[in-house]
């Protein structure tokens, strides 16, 4: 009956209004300094508009996608955390904790895969993994086609962002994916510096020299404009695996353990931090790496201090870094907080 | 570049023939011929070009902590990227033709060990190419769009000069006291420095041969001078001592052409 139900509300509301041939969006230009971001590919059938992203802004913040209407995207993706939670574990619909860390979303345009353990390969299919996840907003397409095309406002939202009269997932999965591609950071303190605006203290550029040599290598993983490698590794958190990361998606032994490098931008805002939360500051965070962390078969050859030091003294592992450099390195990290990027009213319905 | 110019050749000289309107239909049967035949009669030579990785006589297997060199360190290689840039091949009829900017190469992806089907006028002769980026190509954010992953994964802080990486050779050795620890090979422009290495290598030309290697003999990146992990330590991107002995050692018997 149900099933029925459905069917019959579809076909109600996807009467078609006419044909019109004067559909026209307007553009949306996203802007970054082009010469040290890459270009942000899109797909050929996804360009911006502003009424693509206008709509997306609204579905991200909407309830309706849940089953009970009670949790929208922003639920868990909390502008002040830099669209992440700060919880270790998200709260679904029914009160159900997933067992990974939500992402905070920034610059994620420039993503090559997405989540923890690259599931998804691009933003417009990343959007059909929480609506339907029943941890998450445990709600079916169907369901949200029919709610969506119940509403007169959204069918004009659609119908001028998409020109379609029926509403349907790959337009809502668009949509959304259009406004996160808007989610951009590159005012912080660290890009201020780097345009010659503001000068960094020496506990900052002390900072900044660990994190971009190998006196604490981390660059090599979170290295670019974005602080991250569009890669997978592991980062010797652990000695054996419960969630084993990239291996669920592809099967190979080799990548038992390794998990997506995520972006270090605003990291300030998005503890906990690791795929599982596990840290709550970036204290401990500069302290697992300063431990060189734990051997297991698949560790990155990069953790190199894993089983080793810089000096060469026997027995001891880790960067061995003074507390001032661990200090330092926080200094640096701190730089990459951008306050107009959690307050842009830009992102806010 | 130059197989491109070759092809523009042909266009114009079968667009003049056609401009004969008696000759089209004439022609038209011997185009036909020479496409059907293409194959067989061409003047034109393909070939593929093959990166291939040794240690010693063996082809590199990865992961096993069995190789030696001269130091006496036995060690594993698990993870190998490299750069070859400004790949010239030189042919018998006196032409020659400059390849892409640079080839990445990356032991994970089975792609970007070869590069098919190039067009060669005549027989190869001779081989030219730069291991790494010369100086001047070895520019922080040159290669930010490129495919692959190349920038993220190659990238040179610019802490320590900028630019590229040349290579990246990872894996485990076991120290003095038998104990297993890891290594990171990686050389680049340390401190605006060219440690780069330019090669020109004659080979033996043939009509019949449809392929160049260029080989590396990864071990001999450690051999002659004598480079010692246990010396050098798990990490050399700030060692200009280091980035100089592999320049010298990469400089000698680590590429051969065939
Ligand atoms: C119940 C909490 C929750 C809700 C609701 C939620 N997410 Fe997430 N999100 C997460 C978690 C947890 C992850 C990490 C999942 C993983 O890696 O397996 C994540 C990952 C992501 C990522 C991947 C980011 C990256 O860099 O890889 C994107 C994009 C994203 N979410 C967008 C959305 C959108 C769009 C919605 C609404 C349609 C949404 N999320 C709803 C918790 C949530
Ligand atoms: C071998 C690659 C690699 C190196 C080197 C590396 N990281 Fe990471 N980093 C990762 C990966 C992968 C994760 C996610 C791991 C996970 O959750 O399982 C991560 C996570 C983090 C996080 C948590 C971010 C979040 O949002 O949860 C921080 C902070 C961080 N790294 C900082 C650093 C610092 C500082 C250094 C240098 C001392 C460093 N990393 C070196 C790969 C690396």
């Amino acid at each position: 009956m149900k099933k029925f139900l459905i069917f019959f509300l579809l076909i109600v509301s996807c009467d078609p209004d006419g044909d019109d041939n004067d559909f026209e969006t307007t553009p949306y230009s996203l802007i970054y300094p082009s010469d040290i971001f890459p270009i942000m590919l899109m797909p050929e059938d996804n360009f911006l508009t502003q009424e693509g992203v206008f709509l997306g802004k609204k579905l991200f913040f909407d309830p309706i996608l849940s089953s009970d209407n009670s949790i929208s995207c922003a639920s868990c993706h909390i502008q002040e955390h830099s669209f992440s939670d700060p919880n270790q574990f998200s709260v679904g619909v029914n009160g159900d904790l997933g067992f990974r860390n939500a992402f905070s979303l920034v610059n994620i345009g420039w993503n090559s895969s997405f989540n923890w353990d690259g599931s998804a390969s691009s933003l417009e299919n990343q959007v059909f993994e929480p609506v339907s996840n029943p941890i998450e907003m445990a709600n079916n397409w169907q369901q949200v086609e029919a709610d969506l095309n119940a509403s007169s406002e959204y069918r004009d939202l659609f119908k001028q962002a998409f020109n379609i009269d029926c509403i349907d997932s790959t337009h809502v999965a668009k949509a959304i994916a259009q406004f996160e591609r808007t989610l951009i950071s590159y005012n912080s303190r660290y890009d201020k510096w780097s345009r010659g605006e503001v000068m960094f203290t020496n506990e900052e550029l002390d900072g900044l020299n660990i994190f971009t040599t190998e006196r604490g290598d981390c660059f090599h993983c979170h290295g670019n404009i974005n602080f991250m490698d569009n890669s997978f590794h592991n980062n010797a958190l652990d000695e054996t695996f419960s969630d084993l990361g990239l291996y669920e998606v592809t099967g190979n032994d080799l990548d038992k353990g390794l998990f997506k490098t995520p972006t270090l931008r605003n990291v300030e805002f998005s503890a906990p931090y690791m795929h599982d939360g596990r840290f709550n500051t970036l204290d401990e965070v500069i302290d697992h790496y300063n431990s060189g962390g734990v051997y297991s078969s698949t560790v990155d050859p990069l953790m190199k201090y894993v089983n080793s030091n810089p000096y060469g003294i026997p027995g001891q592992t880790g960067l061995l870094l003074t507390q001032q450099e661990k200090n330092n390195l926080k200094a640096f990290l701190l730089t990459l907080s951008d306050e107009e990027f959690i307050q842009n009213t830009d992102f806010q319905p | 570049m130059a197989s491109n110019k070759i092809l523009l050749k042909n266009k114009l000289f079968l667009s003049n023939i056609f401009n004969h309107k008696s000759m089209r239909a004439f022609v038209l049967i011997i185009f036909s011929f020479i496409f059907f035949n293409s194959c067989e009669t061409d003047d034109e030579i393909q070939i593929d070009i093959c990166f291939r990785q040794f240690v010693g006589e063996n082809q590199l297997e990865l992961n096993n902590i069995t190789y030696e060199n001269e130091a006496g360190n036995l060690y594993s290689v698990e993870r190998f990227l490299y750069v070859i840039s400004d790949l010239t091949l030189y042919f018998e009829n006196g032409d020659f033709m400059v390849l892409d900017n640079y080839y990445f190469i990356n032991l994970d992806d089975e792609n970007s060990l070869k590069v098919k089907n190039i067009d060669i006028p005549s027989p190869c002769v001779s081989v030219s190419f730069t291991y790494g980026f010369p100086q001047n190509k070895n520019i922080t954010n040159l290669y930010l769009n490129d495919e692959n992953n190349f920038h993220n994964l190659m990238l040179w802080p610019t802490t320590l000069g900028g630019g590229y990486h040349y290579m990246k050779l990872e894996g485990k050795y076991l120290d003095n006291y038998g104990e297993q620890k890891f290594y990171n090979t990686h050389t680049g422009g340390l401190n605006g420095n060219d440690y780069s290495v330019s090669y020109f290598f004659d080979i033996e030309a043939s009509e019949e041969k449809s392929y160049i290697y260029i080989d590396m003999n990864i071990n001999n990146i450690y051999n002659d001078p004598v480079y010692d992990f246990n010396y050098y330590g798990s990490a050399i991107m700030s060692s200009e001592e280091a980035q100089s002995i592999i320049q010298v050692n990469v400089l000698e018997d680590v590429f051969s052409v065939s």
